[in-house]
């Protein structure tokens, strides 16, 4: 639980977070704050029993039987294809990461394989990232962007 | 003339235009505005160029002295304009004392049809070619027309001297005749200095307070207003002038080096460092550090991206560039930004959470600003470079390398999907999509006969800058701008390309290799709005400017509206609003588009009048709103990542 939350901690004070604070911890479950991409609010739960590692929404609003759904899962999917060089790829030994939606709120849930949560803290966080970064900035997610994040010139 | 026959006639113009091209004889169908309107105008005079321009642009500087009547406080304030090299003055009359004085000391002075579009017409200038330029206005309403593009030249930190006429001291707070008010509150937060000039025999003193915070440290705009008692103040004397001495004394070229310390830690960071990256910003450009960077990065094989003002500085075509490599910046493990002044914070830039930050900047005090540091150092940027240059052991990196240009290509195929998908949709509704404009620009500046590094290019409004911005190359200094930089606004874009076109019609700096050539803008109807005009200005010095003016009837950011009681009306115009009739109104040329091979032979029609007859042209690109949608038309708005080509945020 230390290791996750320095790695996080870290990550607040390299300005990767807005915000951050770090609940208390119930039933074993730890539970992280950050104020984060487009200036929203996520949580993250640390199970150790289960060893996971979950944020609940990373997007809401995303209909289970879209196709966008089906293209955000096949994005998580390609973090571990084996042609993309080792320092992007996810290590599917290490880590197994699960895609959920409930309602339209899509979560993300990485299971740590091989007691490294360092390894899984950094590699869930930059998956995030790189969701906010680069799977949204395909067109095809521009009215998405509009319609749920309020996206304008004005609020990149 | 009834109706019919002046339709019958521009038909039949528009017809004689496109015969040889189809023949192949593009020379054939350019004739100036002026000889077009002759034989099909009848009564009506033709649009012509008063012999007074072409007079008083070739008449010789007058020197102003002590001697005699003496000088004006104006005159004064432009002689020292002169001294400093002040490279062109962009205005609109008013502030008459000031903008004459500075057009007879030899300033190259341009007057166009509003203050706004003049203010950013000097902003082209100045980020084509890094030189200070000056934009003015009068007292009041002309002033406050610039402010739009005050406010776009301070997020993109030009050196822009901005002038205005200020009443008289004489009538302050007494509302006396008209056009008071106080103007230096008006520009707080989007200067770097400014000063209302009260004591005329300040006037020199307070010019050199101007030129120091232009040519010294981060650039900005200064703002200073003229009232009418310091601009014709009379000097019959130079002992009258408060700190009345050379540029020497006023203004210095010692720059902060790096501590060797600093310097150590930073060679080793970068060399150990497996995937290292150059944000390079507007500082390199403006302290002359271009050389230095390119030899530092190759020496170490440091990739590097370009941001603002910086496009072309490090060509897009070259190895080490990451500016189409997007695909590429998660991976980068440290980063350096040298010279940006305006600073993203983590998460605006598309670099990796864990990635380590190096910042070079000349003053310690933004050092930390918005992007936590590993290492912060206080140096001017070309000092930094030279040393980084000189000391760094050379280092090949390979694997990067290779990333670099897999990126590369994984962007322009992409690019490349996106043409085809427009291509699909050009033809299913006979209206142009903008990938398919934005590609068919880039084959024929850069695919085709004229030499790819000639046509500097600019862009802007929402959807036709974010198509183009993926588009336009800058392969050498001063080919690129990006018009919306920092600050986002829609619509200067074609007077900034008109400024860079006097850049490039007088060759200065890294324009030279390329005097004369034509300069290309790609605008939006929402855009063109607060630039139309200015083709008179355009047309008037003989500046060749091809306007590509993607026309889909709507704000860019129609999609707001949607679901949103009584809105959209807002949001639209009038369809198919006629921007290339306006522009032949103007003394342009306008040719109107629907298909991607009417398109291509406007190009050619447009580029050939504008190198050979400096005629300008602007191209109606007629389109439909609903493409910005990638729910209904494939691929919709990919936004651009930033740092890189197209980026215009930070």
């Amino acid at each position: 639980m230390e290791i996750v939350a320095a790695v996080l901690e870290d990550y607040a004070k390299r300005g990767i977070f807005r915000g951050f604070s770090r609940g208390p911890t119930r039933a074993g479950k730890a539970v992280f704050k950050m104020l984060w991409h487009r200036d929203r609010n996520f949580e993250l739960i640390l199970d150790p029993a289960r060893n996971t590692l979950r944020f609940p929404v990373v997007l809401p609003q995303v209909p289970a039987a879209s196709a966008m759904y089906a293209e955000f899962q096949q994005f998580v999917d390609s973090r571990f294809a084996a042609d993309l060089p080792d320092h992007r790829r996810i290590d599917k030994s290490k880590v197994a990461i699960r895609c959920a939606n409930r309602k339209g709120d899509v979560s993300l849930t990485l299971t740590v394989l091989d007691g490294d949560y360092q390894y899984s803290t950094r590699k869930l966080v930059n998956l995030v990232h790189e969701v906010f970064l680069v799977f949204l900035f395909d067109g095809r997610y521009y009215d998405y962007l509009v319609e749920t994040f309020d996206l304008d010139p004005d609020r990149l | 003339m009834d109706h019919q026959t002046k339709q019958d006639q521009a038909t039949s113009r528009r017809k004689f235009l496109k015969a040889p091209v189809v023949a192949g004889a593009v020379a054939g169908a350019v004739l100036s505005p002026g000889q077009l309107f002759a034989g099909t105008q009848g009564a009506i005079p033709s649009i012509r160029i008063p012999k007074e321009i072409p007079e008083t642009l070739t008449e010789k500087p007058k020197d102003a002295s002590f001697s005699g009547k003496g000088m004006t406080g104006a005159e004064v304030f432009a002689k020292l304009c002169k001294e400093e090299e002040l490279a062109a003055m962009f205005c609109c009359p008013g502030n008459y004392t000031v903008i004459n004085a500075i057009a007879a000391a030899g300033v190259p002075a341009y007057g166009g049809r509003t203050e706004g579009a003049m203010c950013a017409a000097a902003d082209g200038f100045s980020r084509v070619t890094g030189e200070v330029t000056a934009c003015s206005g009068t007292e009041g309403p002309g002033f406050t027309h610039m402010i739009m593009n005050i406010a776009a030249a301070n997020s993109a930190r030009t050196p822009l001297l901005v002038l205005a006429s200020n009443m008289q001291i004489a009538g302050d707070d007494r509302e006396q005749f008209i056009q008071i008010m106080q103007q230096q509150p008006l520009t707080t937060g989007i200067k770097k200095y400014g000063k209302r000039l009260i004591a005329p025999n300040r006037v020199y003193e307070y010019g050199t307070y101007a030129f120091r915070n232009l040519k010294s440290g981060v650039p900005g705009p200064v703002h200073l207003d003229f009232p009418g008692e310091v601009a014709r103040a009379r000097f019959t004397d130079a002992s009258t002038l408060t700190d009345y001495y050379t540029k020497e004394k006023y203004r210095t070229g010692s720059r902060p080096h790096p501590s060797s310390k600093d310097m150590a830690l930073a060679i080793e960071m970068i060399t150990r460092a497996e995937r290292p990256i150059i944000v390079a910003g507007q500082g390199v450009f403006q302290r002359g550090g271009c050389d230095a960077l390119q030899a530092a990065a190759e020496k170490n094989e440091v990739a590097v991206v370009t941001s603002g003002p910086m496009r072309g500085h490090f060509p897009d075509d070259h190895r080490l560039s990451a500016s189409l490599s997007p695909d590429a910046l998660m991976s980068a493990d440290l980063v350096v930004f040298i010279g940006q002044y305006c600073m993203p914070s983590p998460g605006e830039y598309r670099f990796s959470a864990d990635v380590k930050t190096i910042r070079v900047h000349p003053e310690q005090d933004d050092l930390g600003r918005n992007w936590p540091l590993d290492l912060g150092i206080v140096s001017d940027e070309k000092i930094f470079l030279d040393q980084l240059a000189g000391n760094m052991p050379a280092k090949k990196r390979d694997a990067w390398v290779n990333e670099l240009a897999a990126a590369r290509k994984k962007f322009e195929d992409t690019n490349l999907d996106h043409y085809q998908l427009g291509l699909k949709h050009s033809a299913a509704t006979d209206h142009l999509h903008p990938a398919v404009m934005a590609k068919e620009v880039h084959d024929f500046l850069y695919k085709g006969d004229i030499d790819p590094k000639q046509t500097v290019t600019g862009c802007g409004g929402w959807t036709s800058g974010i198509f183009a911005g993926r588009w336009l190359r800058a392969n050498r200094p001063g080919q690129g701008v990006a018009c919306g930089y920092q600050f986002g606004a829609i619509g200067p874009d074609l007077a900034m390309m008109i400024g860079a076109g006097a850049a490039v019609q007088r060759g200065v700096g890294p324009q030279a290799p390329y005097k004369g050539a034509p300069v290309l803008c790609i605008t939006s109807d929402a855009g063109i709005a607060y630039s139309l005009f200015e083709l008179d200005t355009a047309a008037k010095y003989k500046i060749p400017v091809i306007a590509v003016v993607y026309n889909n009837n709507s704000w860019g950011m129609w999609p707001s509206a949607v679901g949103s009681a009584r809105s959209m009306h807002m949001y639209l115009f009038q369809e198919n609003l006629r921007y290339d009739k306006m522009a032949e109104g103007l003394g342009a040329r306008g040719e109107y588009v629907k298909s991607v091979g009417e398109f291509r032979e406007a190009l050619k029609r447009s580029y050939h009048a504008a190198a050979t007859e400096t005629v300008s042209s602007l191209i109606n690109v007629q389109a439909l709103k609903e493409f910005t949608s990638g729910r209904d038309y494939a691929p919709g708005i990919a936004l651009p990542p930033e740092p890189g080509v197209g980026a215009f945020a930070h």
